[in-house]
């Protein structure tokens, strides 16, 4: 068998510059709900105080013996407060042993629309919107931002400069589109879209510059090259493409181009079914952008429509991950490499999260073929 | 030929469908004629979904627009009754350590507009709950909602205890989700699997249209 050449940081750019890496980079999104569970740790416990599930993480990453990609602090409370998106805790909202969960309801008024194109998102958070979606006094957001700062730190510190991992995300931002909607709720955000258009256009115009000015300055301050944008409401299984044409696209166009003129990689976490919008997707510049899917979508005609155009990032779902067997797991993995991976381009991970009842052998098994396949191949 | 009404209601014309409504309400219509046309509407919407033309963008829209239909009239029909609520029994729940119910109310809308009887459940429903209205109720669906996988483990636990009760085989149960799959369905021991709301209705239809065609047959 061949030997590794490369560094997990020259593995993962290879790939999303479209360049032949030694072996196809590994980068599963793995959150602290896993290695909670693994380790019979309590879900409250984690979120009073995430430092232990960021422990709990790294453990974890040890004892697996690592991938190239993707690492996180465990979300929590506070970061979805802080962000503006209302979320139900383990051990305050929800019983001890649960998952934290977002929690999606009308909690954005109509009326909102017009503020937050005004001054824009984080502004209306902080001042107003903060205080509808939490009970937290000034003080509480103070401390919170105390906290997460720490942990951040923390987390760069063993990720980046101990574990050398290969993916530099500067910067996390939920695209604005899928702000709103979660802020509105489904229904009523679709109501907006097509009985109040306008008010959904400025907001997104605004959420869109201010969205690429701070992930600019985010990546500036931390040294980091890409920036992590979760979108699951915009897609072709929900919106007809009129939808799609005029709310989302030219606003994701803008944010991918202006980013990489920055020389930063938004990497765009696609959940649900794409297929219908993938062409598009060919319109922005080559090696310009991540593609995400989570299984929903038909990955391996996005590859021949993107081919040699956009790096994708692929998709084990989490019901293989929790039900599967290794057989299964490891045949789905050795697919994705055939189809996907010949010519650069293709990261190997999880469709979404790695799920916290995901069998231990399943990602073992999703590991080790994602490390020694190609290689025993040459 | 379709009614103005009607084809303001397919193109989703929210303004112009409560309008009129309210004017011929005012004009002493009767409300039947008005709920007919709606119903008509609401069909049609359906076929196009079918034929891919609409989405669920559409759906959700026209289902909450019938709603505020209905809020209009309903004051209007005193004894009559608007047919259909007899097509079948339905239980919906978001099993235990799962909050989502975004999907879940968009299949109880459809399936009441279609005129079956829902029980919702809700979220986070404990599955020994399930049974307990599974018992009670003698749905002729029970429907999963699924978000997430740790919903599995607990989806499978009431079918389990539907089999050991004996009357697993009274009803057909669904699973739904962005999460489940093929191997889901077989996993928990469901009937059907779907991502796709109007499949889940289509399913219900066609189950209820069989088991009718068999009865006439002299069968269960």
């Amino acid at each position: 068998m061949k030997e590794e050449y490369m560094t997990p940081q020259e593995r993962m750019t290879a790939a999303i510059n479209l360049e032949q890496p030694d072996r196809v980079p590994i980068s599963p999104i793995v959150g602290a709900d896993l290695p909670t569970k693994y380790y019979g740790l309590s879900p409250a416990e984690i979120h009073r105080e995430p430092m232990k599930g960021l422990e709990a993480l790294l453990k974890f990453f040890d004892e697996f013996g690592g991938w190239d990609g993707y690492t996180t602090i465990p979300l929590h409370k506070a970061g979805y407060i802080l962000a503006g998106l209302k979320f139900k805790a383990p051990g305050e909202d929800l019983p001890d042993d649960h998952f934290g969960q977002f929690d999606e309801g009308e909690w954005m008024k109509v009326e909102d629309y017009k503020t937050v194109a005004d001054i824009g998102w984080s502004k209306f958070v902080a001042t107003e919107y903060i205080y509808r979606i939490s009970d937290w006094t000034p003080e509480d957001i103070d401390k919170a931002k105390k906290e997460f700062f720490k942990l951040g730190v923390k987390a760069f510190q063993e990720w980046i400069i101990k574990r050398k991992i290969g993916l530099r995300a500067g910067s996390n931002r939920v695209h604005p589109f899928f702000l709103l909607s979660l802020n509105r709720s489904m229904i009523k955000f679709t109501q907006d879209l097509y009985y109040r258009p306008e008010l959904v256009d400025a907001a997104l115009d605004t959420m869109t510059d201010e969205l690429i000015k701070r992930v600019t300055a985010d990546c500036k301050r931390n040294g980091g090259n890409v920036v992590f944008i979760p979108e699951e409401r915009a897609e072709g299984a929900i919106y007809p493409l009129k939808i799609f044409e005029r709310f989302w696209w030219p606003y994701t166009k803008r944010i991918v181009e202006s980013l990489y003129d920055e020389g930063i990689i938004p990497w765009l976490h696609l959940d649900q079914c794409w297929d219908l919008n993938i062409p598009y997707f060919k319109e922005l510049p080559r090696a310009s952008c991540i593609l995400d899917f989570d299984s929903l979508t038909d990955i391996f005609r996005a590859k021949e429509i993107l081919k040699d155009h956009l790096c994708l990032m692929s998709d084990v779902s989490g019901s293989l991950f929790s039900i599967g067997s290794q057989k299964q797991v490891e045949d789905y993995v050795k697919k994705l490499i055939d189809k996907l991976g010949v010519d650069g381009g293709h990261i190997l991970s999880s469709g979404c999260e790695v799920p916290p009842n995901c069998r231990p052998e399943n990602f073992k098994i999703f590991l080790k073929t994602g490390k020694t396949y190609q290689l025993s191949k040459k | 030929m379709i009614s103005n009404l009607t084809k303001n209601l397919i193109e989703l014309e929210r303004d112009k469908v409560l309008s009129e409504i309210k004017e011929r309400l005012n004009q002493s219509e009767d409300p039947m004629k008005i709920f007919e046309e709606s119903k008509q509407g609401m069909e049609l919407i359906g076929e196009r979904y079918q034929r891919k033309e609409y989405f669920l963008a559409e759906l959700m829209l026209s289902g909450e627009l019938f709603k505020e239909i209905m809020e209009l009239i309903e004051p209007y029909l005193g004894e009559e009754k608007t047919e259909g609520n007899n097509k079948g029994k339905i239980i919906l729940a978001t099993i235990q350590g799962d909050i989502h119910d975004l999907g879940k109310n968009i299949l109880a809308s459809l399936l009441k507009l279609e005129g079956f009887e829902v029980y919702d459940l809700g979220v986070d429903v404990n599955p020994d709950f399930v049974v307990e209205k599974v018992k009670e109720i003698q749905p002729d669906f029970l429907g999963f909602s699924s978000l997430l996988t740790i919903t599995f483990d607990p989806m499978k636990e009431v079918i389990d205890k539907l089999e050991k009760e004996g009357i697993r085989d009274k009803l057909k149960i669904m699973v739904g989700g962005g999460i489940t799959t093929p191997l889901v369905k077989d996993y928990i021991g469901a009937d059907f699997q779907t991502i796709d709301a109007m499949e889940g209705i289509q399913y219900c239809l066609e189950t209820i249209k069989a088991r009718v065609k068999i009865g006439a047959q002299g069968g269960i």
